[in-house]
């Protein structure tokens, strides 16, 4: 039909800003992984050199030690921002349905640059004039600066970004919770189930969607997460906080090897996308067999 | 096996809105039992302040005589079946039916015992292992029934339950839920928005508009004696036929006159007038099925002009336009024809209808 | 005014998975009311759309009168199309989305705004939606959206109407007088009107003509009359008519026909010997519509069979009975003067004339009886 053609003049402006932020970068660190672009090896201006980046990657065991931090951090970050950010939207869920209002309120945190709130973080966590700091160091709960030991900077930098981030986890359920139909509740009062009952067979199956889609976006996020931890440890101390994309940074922009750096995005790329759509897949499953109308 | 008895009920929200004023009525035991009205009539408020699940802002609510008003739901020996059906999601059929005895700790021998019996009542067996979420409408309200009646409940509650079924369902789930509740004999407390499930369903009804109590009565007795005009137009399909008129003495007979038609009243609504005292404006009212369309005009019939027809398979429905505007509806047969605009006499035959103008009081019941 | 003619159309959903239309050719003519009626998902919502140009067919054609308009754009089609699902301007009120299809910037002949106010509060009057008119729709009712909807169809004086279930969400008083309503607009007017539904009743009630289609498939095309009394398979026998028709097994014995689980239906010989012929084996369905089922004592002489009376339903003068026996369920109705009770044995009878017959291979009904 006639019409048709007019839907590309429409399309177009979208089409374009998607090409330039999204394709263009894309395709070219593409490019830039098969070649040798490296700023400090002089050998290197950018020829071809097929999957020699991808070999060194295969062999580069930091790499997969950033795998593992990322790991380290995602999990207990996903289970305790949940767990709590379940919490919160249980306990304010009566609270927002009277004053909406609160839902910016509670995301303040999240709004706020992860840049600030690193520093913010580092500054309480000294031991020397930082509350959080120095209680933990007077009282000999630790012998060392928090962000200054290997198995403490993690546990830390999971604390401060569950900071930023359990109430937009909250937020998603509270929306979800102010959703809920209000029959099965009442069923669940006729056939006098008490509160731990009822949350247990009402709320949380219903809720389910909600937070599945909530951790998803963390997931996601546990990849992407860097300014929080370069502002607060650099990937450090030694490579205890590295995660994926702090060490894809610290190739491409500290030793300006961006062929190298590039092959790394690629392959954090084709992972998350795996990872994601298994998830996803497998979430899909498990909520189809279990929920109802 | 319980009866239930309203008192004076009232209910009001925020101490403003009346959502439910004075409502009386007693439920006999075993009695199926219909709460009738339009959306917003406060029959779910009544029900559910049966249920426990509103509390009641004034009069009494008694289960055999037992006053209920401050006993939780769980408390009541009551069952409910939602609109919405409302059943645990993750939980199959079996697990569905059996909650409410897991909950009170029943033994596990006991449990199974009676959820089978239960399934078995309602034709589910094969379903107790399916997971909720497969199920069809039809199939989850019969779930959500068994679990209301695996409890031997002294009361048993229906909120709509089968309004979001498609009509060939609902059809059918009418006549299964009248047998049901025949071989359970529990009490049951029935609502609806829809007049053919009560007529149909219920031993008695009680029809209610706009928080007030219209009418309780059997079938027979809303259809054939309606004791509001509410009540005649909303019993009934196709609807009942309003039209204003007065009612006039002439040679010692009463009269109905309007614009539209003079017809004779019945002996027993001229006895009625003898002492009526108020004034002579009412409201007629006659069903389609009670007005004829005779070939010749005579002194008794009314002229009108054929506004359009509806044929229907086994009768035709008639709209007509009488003289003075009003827009009646008349059941013919399947084989009438006329042409739109084509003049037609009509007779009206009893039972025909007086209402009061203000209060929509049926005059036979002053 | 317009004949709309619809040739062979098909139309797939998702890939081929979902086949909406598999094969539609009807025509519905200039001036007239046709009616399409189907169960849900029957391919009724997806008919509109097509000829509507809303969305394109997969194959076949569209005409209306006699020029081919497949390829032609909704607004250049001059029709009117109200949807159930309403499809109504949230930001606007109702009185601006009844003027809409008055004023829109490419319609060619735009009314003048005088004119078109008061066709606005003409129509709106006429649904019962007057007071109405300065309200957005999301502080209105589903019943009142969907007169909306309705309204925003028929302001204009189109070539055709299409009406996808347009009352379907009203309740039952208002639905009623909506029907007569809108029939009686339709012959005043004379604007050719296709109109959706799954209520058989309204579908006999307002067609002048009407096709009954049933998974993609138009199964019959006739006047209400014709297909009420002339049903041509089980599917459409079963489908018309409250109750449906009740359908019987029986076996074709010498002058007549022996009914599963129940007694003997006596036939003519002709009647008999058009079957024998007409049939592949010697069974066959047999349907009788509740009314023409009579009740007698379980000890007349001649009776069709013996059953219980499992429910009853009276709704004023008239009554449906249940009736069971040992195998089947079936329906009568008659008046209410004399209500049987329940578990109650009587006999029934009804007359070949009444009968319907059908291939139980094919479900297709036999013809020359």
């Amino acid at each position: 039909m006639k019409s048709r053609k007019y839907i590309w003049w429409w399309v177009s402006p979208a089409a374009i800003l998607f090409l330039l932020i999204i394709l263009v970068p894309f395709i070219t660190a593409l490019t830039y992984s098969f070649r040798a672009y490296s700023f400090t090896d002089s050998t290197a201006h950018g020829q071809f050199i097929g999957v020699e980046n991808y070999r060194k990657l295969v062999f580069d065991s930091d790499f997969y030690n950033s795998f593992k931090v990322t790991f380290l951090y995602m999990i207990p970050a996903i289970v305790f921002q949940g767990a709590l950010g379940l919490g919160m939207a249980l306990l304010m869920a009566g609270a927002v349905r009277r004053a909406r209002i609160l839902i910016p309120i509670m995301l303040l945190p999240t709004l706020l640059t992860p840049v600030v709130i690193g520093l913010v973080g580092v500054l309480i966590l000294n031991p020397d004039f930082g509350i959080v700091g120095q209680f933990l160091f007077r009282s000999g709960l630790i012998k060392e600066a928090v962000l200054g030991s290997t198995k403490l900077a993690l546990p830390a930098i999971i604390a401060v970004d569950s900071y930023q981030w359990t109430p937009f986890v909250a937020v998603i359920l509270t929306a979800g919770m102010l959703g809920l139909p209000k029959e099965p509740y009442e069923a669940a009062q006729v056939d006098g189930a008490n509160k731990w009952q009822t949350f247990i067979r009402v709320t949380m199956p219903l809720l389910w969607p909600y937070l599945v889609v909530a951790l998803l976006i963390r997931v996601i996020d546990a990849f992407r997460i860097f300014d929080i931890i370069w502002v607060m440890t650099r990937g450090g101390p030694g490579i205890s906080t590295e995660t994926v994309a702090v060490y894809a940074y610290r190739h491409t922009f500290r030793f300006w090897d961006l062929g190298y750096g590039s092959a790394l995005i690629m392959v954090i790329f084709v992972f998350i996308s795996i990872l994601v759509e298994y998830l996803y897949k497998a979430l899909q499953r498990w909520q189809s067999n279990g929920s109802a109308a | 096996m319980t009866t239930l008895k309203l008192e004076n009920v009232w209910k009001l929200y925020d101490d403003k809105v009346i959502a439910v004023e004075d409502v009386s009525f007693t439920c006999n035991d075993g009695e199926f039992f219909a709460l009738l009205g339009p959306s917003g009539c406060g029959k779910s408020s009544t029900l559910r302040m049966i249920a426990g699940l509103e509390k009641i802002t004034r009069g009494k609510i008694l289960f055999d005589d037992i006053l209920v008003n401050e006993l939780e739901p769980r408390d009541r020996n009551i069952a409910m079946v939602f609109e919405t059906y409302a059943l645990y999601p993750y939980l199959n059929v079996y697990e569905n039916i059996g909650f409410p005895l897991r909950i009170r700790g029943v033994p596990r021998k006991e449990i199974d015992k009676k959820v089978k019996w239960a399934a078995d009542f309602l034709g589910i067996t094969d379903l107790l292992s399916m997971k909720v979420r497969g199920l069809s409408g039809g199939q989850m309200q019969s779930v959500g029934i068994g679990r209301a009646i695996v409890r031997e409940p002294s009361i048993l509650l229906m909120d709509e339950p089968i309004s979001h079924l498609e009509a060939r369902q609902r059809a059918r789930m009418r006549e299964e839920l009248v047998v049901l509740q025949e071989r359970l004999t529990t009490t049951t407390i029935y609502v609806t928005h829809d007049q053919i499930e009560a007529m149909t369903m219920a031993n008695r009804i009680a029809v209610m508009n706009l928080g007030k109590l219209q009418q309780v009565g059997t079938p027979k007795e809303v259809y054939s004696v309606p004791r509001t005009e509410f009540v005649g137009g909303f019993i009934g399909e196709p609807p009942m036929n309003f039209a204003n008129c007065e009612l006039v003495r002439e040679n010692g007979k009463f009269q109905a006159l309007s614009d539209s038609f003079r017809i004779n009243v019945s002996e027993e609504i001229s006895a009625c007038l003898q002492d009526y005292k108020g004034d002579n404006q009412f409201r007629l009212g006659i069903r389609p099925e009670s007005i004829r369309v005779v070939p010749e005009a005579t002194s008794e019939s009314t002229t009108a002009s054929v506004y359009v027809l509806e044929p229907q398979g086994e009768r035709t429905i008639l709209s007509v336009k009488l003289t003075g505007g009003e827009l009646f509806l008349v059941e013919v047969g399947p084989d009438f024809h006329a042409e739109v605009d084509q003049s037609v006499n009509l007779e009206f035959r009893e039972p025909i209808h007086f209402f009061e103008k203000d209060s929509g009081l049926n005059l036979v019941y002053l | 005014m317009a004949k709309i003619e619809v040739k062979n159309i098909q139309k797939e959903y998702k890939g081929g998975q979902v086949n909406a239309l598999k094969d539609v050719s009807f025509e519905c003519a200039d001036g007239k009311f046709f009616c399409l009626l189907g169960p849900a998902g029957a391919g009724k919502t997806t008919t509109i759309k097509l000829i509507g140009g809303v969305e394109a067919v997969d194959k076949g054609e569209i005409f209306f009168d006699g020029k081919a308009v497949t390829d032609i754009l909704p607004m250049e089609r001059d029709i009117a199309i109200a949807f159930e699902t309403y499809a109504l301007y949230p930001q606007r009120t109702v009185r601006e989305n009844l003027l809409f299809p008055l004023q829109a910037p490419f319609r060619k002949e735009n009314w003048p705004v005088e004119k078109a106010e008061k066709r606005a509060v003409e129509i709106a009057e006429l649904l019962g939606i007057g007071e109405l008119l300065d309200r957005l729709p999301q502080q209105l009712s589903g019943g009142q959206r969907q007169r909306v909807a309705l309204g925003r169809a028929l302001v204009r004086n189109p070539k055709a109407y299409l009406l996808d279930e347009p009352i379907a969400h009203l309740d039952a008083k208002l639905r009623h007088r909506m029907r007569g309503e809108l029939k009686r607009i339709q012959i005043e007017l004379g604007i050719t009107t296709l109109y959706t539904t799954p209520d058989q009743l309204e579908a006999l009630s307002l067609a002048d003509e009407m096709a009954v289609i049933n998974q993609g498939i138009i199964e019959q095309i006739g006047t209400p009359e014709s297909i009420y009394k002339f049903p041509k398979n089980v599917f459409i026998a079963g489908f018309i008519g409250d109750p449906p028709m009740n359908i019987l097994k029986a076996n074709i014995i010498e002058n007549g026909l022996k009914l599963e689980g129940m007694g003997i239906l006596s036939l003519p010989e002709k009647q008999n010997n058009a079957l024998s012929t007409n049939l592949s084996e010697s069974s066959v369905l047999v349907g009788i519509r509740p009314k023409d089922i009579n009740l007698v004592s379980p000890d007349h002489k001649d009776l069709q069979a013996k059953a219980q009376v499992r429910n009853t339903q009276v709704l004023g003068e008239t009554m449906v009975i249940t009736m069971i026996t040992d195998l089947i369920e079936f329906h009568v109705k008659m008046s209410s003067e004399v209500v049987p009770s329940h578990g109650e044995q009587v006999g029934i009878t009804f007359d070949a004339v009444d009968c319907h017959f059908f291939d139980p291979k094919t479900q297709i009904r036999v013809e020359g009886l």
